[in-house]
Order: structure tokens, then sequence, then C-alpha cells
């Protein structure tokens, strides 16, 4: 029967890794590359390609992460457990902050953000659940949804571009489109949880495509997005802008005008994939702790809450200070070199064996 | 259940003290074998330790879980009763042979101080039974001793005496046959159920005459070879055999002489004929609906898929009722395991009672804290028989003009049944309407206080400022007066469903228009709170099944709550919790979410009957219920090259 194989669909791995990463991406990620005009675009390019690889890589070591205790021990398992949990619980504080402060501002104003914050991880954490299958249905109900308010929005805005905002003179840097490739490989950084997932995809063995097709077409979307936000706004203008795309959503109005203003639907769309990315993180959570029932629902508890403390610690900036910082120079390097010693360790026990 | 109440359990019924029959339930008993399993790997990981752990308690837990699995297999195979040959006596005479070989027990059986097993042996087990039965309340005919049917007439008279003392609807009618009148007959039947017995029309009435014809002495034969020509007779050697029969509706002879009683069938219980189904109703196809008796039913069903390939699966249920349930079913289209598993759902319970399927169904569910049916309904036949043919298995109850669905999705619920019979052009947009309705059902109330109430900005001024007219001197907060309309709306609605014949109607008139506007006028509502309620139970109605709107108008007031405290955020919110829960909800292992979620799982393909509706030509493909290999439902003859003739 359908639902009692604990399995997921290539498409469903689509949809989710799309629906988790595109509404994060346009909020955080497009407004930075915007802001370097085109050594962002490039840089953004560069980094979507290193992303591709490294996803490939993780594709390939995915049974050795299953396996990891084999190569690195039992304590050593731990150790990189803890890890990636800590890069879990940072990041959903750093995502908890951040809609949390959106939504006071745009949604419900004049409200408590931590009492919103607070909300976002209930509804985040409940509506996601525990069950991979779950979590993968949801993404394909929503997907259609999100995606399609998405496009409309980006064609309606697209009416609003100027063509004088493209006439900034060339000045290519390698230092710069290296510095954005970095960060946006840094946006990715969350991937690094993908080989767990891997071996309950139907058709394990030919996920590159899906992969590669879920990252082509976030590089589509956040490309399109960016251009029409820079053929909007100016580059310039862009700078001075916290969240470029909420502006754009405001000034994009619906043909008849018999709305006056239609932003609130887009971030509605909006805040719905925000949602998922951040129930995603705590099913991740439980899922790479291996906690079921009962355990798995204080394991759940206990993330949380530390997500919650996370968001709401710190003054003004919090922990928007410094987590990209820690996610692009300790984060990142960590993951990749593992999944380098992940592979090296695999192929020279192949070879042994061999031998 | 604790776990020390559990242990204390499982010994309880290990050492026989409570006979486990009579008084653990399937759920207990199944319990304890889930305990016995799980209890030997620390018993044998305690031994392996050097524990002094008994080696008799091993034995006496393999025992007992050995003779658990074997009645909880008894069950599942559709045996209700606790076997007496496997039952605890059974299981105790099997534990006690083997403990006989130790000696402990040995000096014990000698000495006379033996354990409750032991005195089972001795047969004083019966009498501890016995004693539980005189303060059990489960107690019923199903539980006596068998009691065969005796060649005197008086000594069956008595046991019927004892029996069916107290209740004057059972009438025992004594009468002489044979042609000297020499024989001594006795007639039992439920009054009603059987029709004149003397009158030659009735089958019961020709059968007698026939036996006043007959020499005494070639009664019993005659009734043995049934030389009456009655197509429904039975002959029982078992009193309690004869009384089901007669409980059915059935008359049953007791002839002096003959140790069996012999079943006529008569007319049976009185039961409501065939009828139009009264809330599913359509402009095309079948009007008929099922009837209150299991046997019409499963015939209606028969009736329209003449296939030995449709089983008919029966099932009674009930301690005390006795209820007839029919699992009815294309056998080469469905999950075994779908029988398995409602066998199972039900074969945990011993209720007293069952009347209606709406038991059944709540007996059946898991997840029971979820407003979400999981078993859609049909009073249709011819709904009934597609379903079958979908691979869907319904279930019948007698006494109950509803069938049962299962497994099932949301999206059965937005079908009706005449959409198949229909263009598919009028059918997709009617479904379409249906899903907005849906929507606007869950949805619009609260999505007016959000956008009144929080986001002012969407609307144009205009609109707006009509609105703010419109609740000029309303004394109540938006979220007040939206409550108060629902909740008068839904008054209403009671009183017109409880209301006898036109009554109702009238309810809907005096509430709706007169108070509504009565209302209105005095500025206790907005008019465009009452134009939003309307709206909202207008949409409620397109629902097609009544069970599924159920759900809508309780989430309703949740998201009149969150749309008025939180608005549009606490809408989005709303929706995604509704969904996830709605995303991990299953029916029979079928995400209930099919066939929104289905498309690149493995082996499935979209039947294309989903809220879009392909032509009928191209529903060539069966739903996710049917067997994976059974999935066409219809080819063209002669194959691809004739199509488009």
């Amino acid at each position: 029967m359908f639902a009692d194989n604990d399995r997921i669909s290539k498409r469903q791995l689509l949809r989710q890794m799309i629906l988790a990463l595109l509404g994060a991406w346009l909020l955080f990620l497009a407004g930075e590359i915007c802001g370097h005009g085109q050594n962002g675009l490039l840089g953004m390019l560069l980094g979507f390609f290193l992303l591709a690889l490294w996803m490939l890589a993780l594709l390939r070591c995915a049974p050795y992460y299953s396996h990891m205790e084999e190569y690195v021990g039992k304590g050593g398992r731990y150790v990189i457990l803890a890890f990636y949990l800590s890069f879990l619980i940072l990041t959903g504080s750093f995502l908890l902050r951040k809609i949390s402060r959106i939504c006071a501002e745009y949604l419900v104003g004049g409200a408590d953000p931590e009492l919103l914050a607070l909300l976002l991880l209930l509804a985040a954490g409940l509506g996601i659940g525990n069950d991979i299958q779950r979590r993968a249905r949801l993404a394909e109900i929503f997907y259609p949804f999100v995606m399609t308010g998405f496009l409309l929005l980006l064609l309606l805005a697209a009416f609003h571009m100027r063509a004088d905002s493209f006439q900034e003179p060339v000045r290519l840097s390698l230092a710069k489109i290296a510095g954005e490739g970095w960060r946006t490989l840094a946006a990715g950084a969350v991937m690094a949880v993908l080989p767990f997932l891997l071996l309950q995809v139907d058709g394990e063995k030919s996920l590159r495509r899906p992969l590669l097709e879920g990252m082509g077409k976030l590089w589509l979307l956040l490309t399109a997005a960016i251009l029409i936000l820079i053929g909007t706004f100016g580059s310039g203008g862009i700078r001075r802008m916290e969240a470029p795309v909420l502006q754009l959503m405001a000034g994009t109005r619906l043909p008849g005008e018999f709305l006056e203003r239609f932003d609130i639907v887009w971030l509605a769309l909006l805040l719905c994939s925000l949602l998922f990315a951040l129930g995603s993180l705590l099913f991740y959570g439980n899922h790479l702790a291996g906690v079921k029932g009962k355990k798995g629902r204080i394991f759940r508890f206990a993330m949380g809450f530390l997500i919650y403390v996370g968001s709401i610690a710190g003054q003004e900036q919090g922990i928007f200070a410094w987590y990209l910082l820690a996610a692009e120079y300790f984060y990142l390097p960590f993951f990749l070199v593992l999944t380098l010693l992940l592979w090296a360790a695999a192929n020279v026990e192949r070879l042994t064996r061999r031998k | 259940m604790p776990w020390n109440r559990r242990f204390q359990t499982l010994f309880v019924c290990a050492y026989g003290r409570v006979p486990a029959g009579a008084a653990l339930s399937y759920g207990l008993r199944s319990k304890c074998a889930d305990l016995a399993e799980r209890l030997l790997p620390f018993l044998h990981s305690f031994r392996k330790k050097g524990n002094s752990m008994r080696k008799e308690m091993f034995d006496f837990i393999y025992d007992v879980r050995d003779f658990i699995i074997q009645q909880a297999r008894c069950i599942s195979m559709g045996q209700n009763d606790w076997k007496e040959t496997a039952g605890p006596q059974g299981a105790q005479l099997k534990a006690g042979q083997k403990t006989k070989e130790k000696p402990q027990e040995k000096s014990q059986h000698k000495t006379g101080q033996g354990t409750p097993r032991a005195k089972r042996q001795d047969g004083k087990g019966h009498e501890e039974r016995g004693d539980y039965k005189k303060h059990t309340d489960h107690e019923s005919h199903a539980d006596r001793t068998p009691q065969r049917v005796s060649a005197s007439l008086e000594e069956n008279e008595a046991w019927l005496e004892e029996t069916c003392g107290g209740c004057a609807d059972i009438l025992r009618h004594p009468m002489r046959l044979g042609r000297e009148a020499d024989v001594d007959a006795l007639l039992v039947y439920v009054e009603v159920t059987v029709a004149n017995t003397l009158l030659e029309d009735s089958l019961i009435g020709r059968a007698l005459n026939h036996l006043r014809e007959l020499p005494s002495g070639e009664l019993a034969d005659a009734l043995d070879g049934n030389t009456l020509g009655v197509s429904d007779t039975m002959t029982f050697e078992d009193m309690e055999q004869a009384m089901s029969a007669l409980l059915a509706g059935n008359a049953v002879l007791f002839l002096d002489g003959y140790p069996k009683a012999v079943k006529i069938a008569a007319k049976g219980y009185p039961a409501m004929t065939l009828q139009k189904a009264e809330t599913e109703k359509s402009l095309r196809g079948s009007r008929e609906g099922f009837s209150e008796s299991v046997k019409i039913n499963e015939a209606l069903i028969r009736k329209r898929i003449r296939s030995t390939g449709l089983k008919v699966e029966e099932l009674t249920f009930g301690k005390r009722s006795h209820t007839v349930t029919a699992l009815v079913y294309m056998e080469d289209l469905i999950y075994p395991e779908l029988l398995e598993k409602i066998r199972g759902e039900l074969g945990q319970w011993e209720i007293d009672g069952i009347l209606d399927t709406g038991m059944l169904e709540q007996l059946c569910q898991k997840r029971w804290m979820t407003p979400f049916p999981r078993f859609e309904t049909t009073e249709r036949p011819d709904r009934a028989a597609m379903e079958a043919l979908n691979g869907r298995v319904v279930f019948l109850c007698d006494n109950s003009p509803t069938a049962l669905l299962f497994p099932t999705t949301f999206n059965d619920f937005m079908q009706v049944g005449e959409d198949r019979y229909n263009w598919f052009g009028m059918v997709t947009f009617l479904r379409v309407l249906r899903y907005l309705a849906m929507a606007a059902a869950l949805l619009i109330s609260g999505s007016y206080l959000a956008v009144t109430c929080f986001h002012t900005q969407i609307l144009p001024t205009n609109l707006l400022l009509s609105f703010a007219e419109a609740r000029k001197g309303v004394p109540f907060p938006g979220i007040i007066e939206i409550l108060l309309m629902e909740l008068a709306f839904e008054l209403i609605r009671e009183a017109g469903i409880r209301m006898p014949g036109p009554l109702g109607g009238t309810i809907g008139i005096v509430g709706g228009l007169i108070i509504g506007d009565a209302a209105v006028s005095a500025n206790l509502v907005s008019p465009m709170a009452v134009v939003v309620v309307a709206f909202s139970a207008l949409s409620s109605f397109a629902i097609p099944r009544e069970e599924f709107s159920v759900p809508f108008r309780l989430l309703k007031y949740g998201f009149i709550f969150l749309g008025g405290v939180l608005g549009i955020f606490g809408i989005v919110l709303g929706v995604y919790l509704l969904l996830g829960h709605l995303a991990g909800l299953t029916s029979f292992g079928i995400p209930y979410l099919m066939p929104f979620v289905g498309k690149g799982l493995q082996d499935y393909r979209s039947p294309g009957d989903d809220v879009l509706r392909k032509p009928f030509h191209l529903l060539t493909r069966r739903p996710v219920f049917a067997k994976r290999t059974q999935r066409v439902r219809m080819r063209r003859k002669g194959g691809d090259h004739v199509r488009g003739q």
C-alpha cells in the first residue's frame, strides 16, 4: 500500500526542496545579490554551479553518511551530529527571527514579534510533523499554490521594470564574483542534511536529475526575481532596502485594480514557503537524531525551544549579527570537508577490500 | 495500561484466576500477547546474566504466549468466540502437563495444594467460570453451555421456558401433527415475523398443512428429507443455533420424538421497503436507495454486479444484538490487506450492540481526534456497486440504510454518484465549484474578519467606506458579530432538521428572513455580516456529503478566531496546520490527499478523475484503491487502432 513504505517519490523530493528554499532565498539571498549588480549575478551563477557539484557529491556519498559510524566511530558520529544539530538550530533561530520581524511589520501591525515567533514555530512544527511522507505530501500540496503565486508576481512585476535601471557600467571583479559565489554556497549549506534523506527516496540511484532540476528551477526563479528587482528599483536603490522582494510585492498590482493592494496575498504565499522551511529544520533535526514516538516529540519540543531562545536572544541585531558569518566560515567549510573525508574514507575502504 | 498492571493481567490470565475467555476482551488479550512477546527477550537476557529466574516461569510464559496468539488468530479468522478446545482450560492443561514434569509442582499435586491450574484440572475451574458469569455484564446466550435439542418435547419446552421467559413477543404455539394428530409439536417464533400459520398462501401454513396429512411415522423422515419443498429450511441439533435462527426472524418447529429443531423461513422482521436515497439526490441515474435489511442491500448490489467475483462476507457483531454486517467487494480488485485490517480493527472490540454503520465506523478509526471522516457513506446501491468496481470495500450493516465505503480519500467526498453519468465538461465545472465552495465555507468568515480588522488596505476605498457605513451603530466587535451570526445559523439549521415535516422549512424561513432582518434593523449585526455568513452557509451546503461538511463547519470557527485575532497571518497558520494534518491522514494505508499527492509515486498513474474529469472514454484506469495489477478498467475492443472510429 502507498502509505506504508516510509518512502517518498523523486517528484516529492524536488518539490520539497524548492518549497523549502525558494521563500528563504528570495527573501535573503536575492537582496544581497541584487546589491552587487552584475558581479552578484555572476557570483550567484558560480554559487549554484558549486552547489550542484556538491549535491552530486552528496548524492554519491549518501550511503557513507548513513553508515558514518563505520568510518568515524561512535564518538565521531555524535560529534558530527552535534554540529549538524547546532547548525539546524542556529538556522532555525535566524529564520524565525527574520520571519517574525517581517510578520510583525507587514502582517500583524503592532504585535509582539516574540509572540508571533512562538506561534510560527508551533505551527511549523505541528504542521510538518515527524513523518517523512507527511512532509512530502504537504510540499506536494503547497507547491502549485506557492509557485503559481510567485510566477504571477514575477509576471506582473515585470511590467514595472525600467530600461534605464540596466544601464549600469560593467565593472566585473573576480573577488566580488567569488565572494558572492561563496555566499550563495553558504545559503545552500542546509543541503548538507540531504544525504540523510536520499536513501528514503524511490529510485535512490537515479536522483541526479531531480536534484539538478531543482537547482536549475531555483536558479531560474532567483535570476528572474533579481533581474526584475534590478529593473524595478536599480542596484543603487536595492542597497538601501532590507528586503527588496517585499517592496516589489507591495508595488505589484493586479490588472483591473479591483483590489487596492494585493501584497498581503504574496506575503501569505511567502509565509507558507518560510513555514515549510522552518518546519523542515525541525523535521531534519528529528530525522538526524533518529528518535521517534514520544521521545521524538520531546526532542522536537527541546529543539523548538532552543530555536525560539536563539531567535529572541540578543538585542537589536541578535542572531543576525553573526549567523551568516558562522554559516560562511564555519559550518560550510565543515560540511564540505566532511563530504570529502567520507568520500575518501569510503574509497580507501573499497580499495582495501579489492586488495 | 501501566506496565505493572499489564504484567499483573498477564499473570492473572496465565494462572487461571480469571477465565480468559470471559474476562479479557480481545484488545486486552492481544495486549497480553504483545506483552509476552516483549517480555521474552528481557527474560532471556535476564537468564543469560545468571539470575535465578525460575525455569518454569519461562515455560509458563511461553505457554501463555502461544495460547494467546492462537486465540488471537482464531478471532482474526472471524471466530469471535473464545474456543473451548483452545480455551483457558486447554492452555492450562497444556501448561499443566509441562509443569507436571517439574518436581516442585509434582509435590504440590500430590499434596493437593496445586496451583489454580491444578484446581481447574479437578473441575473446579468450571465453577470459577460459573461464578464469574454470574457477575459479568457480558453474559449472553452465546456464553451458555451448548444444549442439544432433546427428543423429548417437554425438555425442549422447559429449556425454552427458562430461556425465553419474560419475552412476551416470543410466541410458543403448541399443536398436534400427523394424520392421526397424535404427535405433539411446538412452533416458536417472534411475533410479527411469521405470517398467519394457518393460511395456505404462507410458507409455514403450507408446510404445517402438509405435515398434518402425513402418517405420524413419516414425519421425521419428511423433515429430514425436506419433502415439504420449503426452499429455506434447516435442521439444528443445538438449541442455541435454533434460538439464533428464531431471533433472526424465522419460525422454529420442535417435534416430540425428533431430536432436532427445524427452521422454516418466515417473512422476517418488519423493515422499510426500498425507498429513494434521501441524502444523495440526483437528477440522473437510479433512484433506488438502500433499505434497512442487509440482505436486501446485498441483493441490490448483486443486481448491479452479476459476477461471482463479487464476494459478500457476512460477519456478526454485538454480543447481545447479533447484528449481521456484510463486507462486499470484488475479490480480484481489492488489496487483501484491506480486509485483514478491517477485520483486525473490528475484532479488537466486544460491544453489546451495533445498531448502525456509524458505530462501526467510529470503532475502526484509530486517529479519532481528527474531524475528517475516513469512511465514505452512501445510500445509493449504484454508487456502492461503482465503488466496488473501483476496488473499494462496501460495508453494510443490518438495520442501516447507509453503507460505508473504504478506503476513502478527500477527493471522493467531493464527487457525487451521477458524475459518471454526465458530460465531463459540466462535471468538471461543478467539481471546481464544489472545491471553491468548500474553501469558502471554511475561510470566508475568517478572511472577512482579517480584511476588515487588519488589512483594510486591500479593499478599494469605496468598498471600505460602505463596509464602515454598514457597521455603523453595531455595538459588537466584528468577531463577536460573526460568531453570533454563525451560531444563530447553526441553531436554525439544527432546529430545522429536528423539527417534524413541513415545520422544518418554516423554521428556516422564520430564522433566515424574519430574525435576520430584525437583527439588522435592530443594529445587532451589520448587513455585510449577514451576507458573509449566508454565503458561508450556502457554500457548506454545496459540499456533497454531509459527513464531510461537518469538519469544515467546525473548523470554520477556528479560522474565525484566527482571522479575527491575527488577521491573514492567523489564516495562513491555520491553513498550514490544516493541510499538514490532512497530509498526515491515511485511510487504510491510502493517503487521504490522493490523487493530489500521487503523481510520481511508484506504479501510479492518475485515473484522471479528480477535480478535473476526463471524458468518459479516457477514464480507462481505476483509482488507487484497486490492486496495482488490476488498474485498467476499460479498453477499446480491437486495440488502439480503432480509436476515433
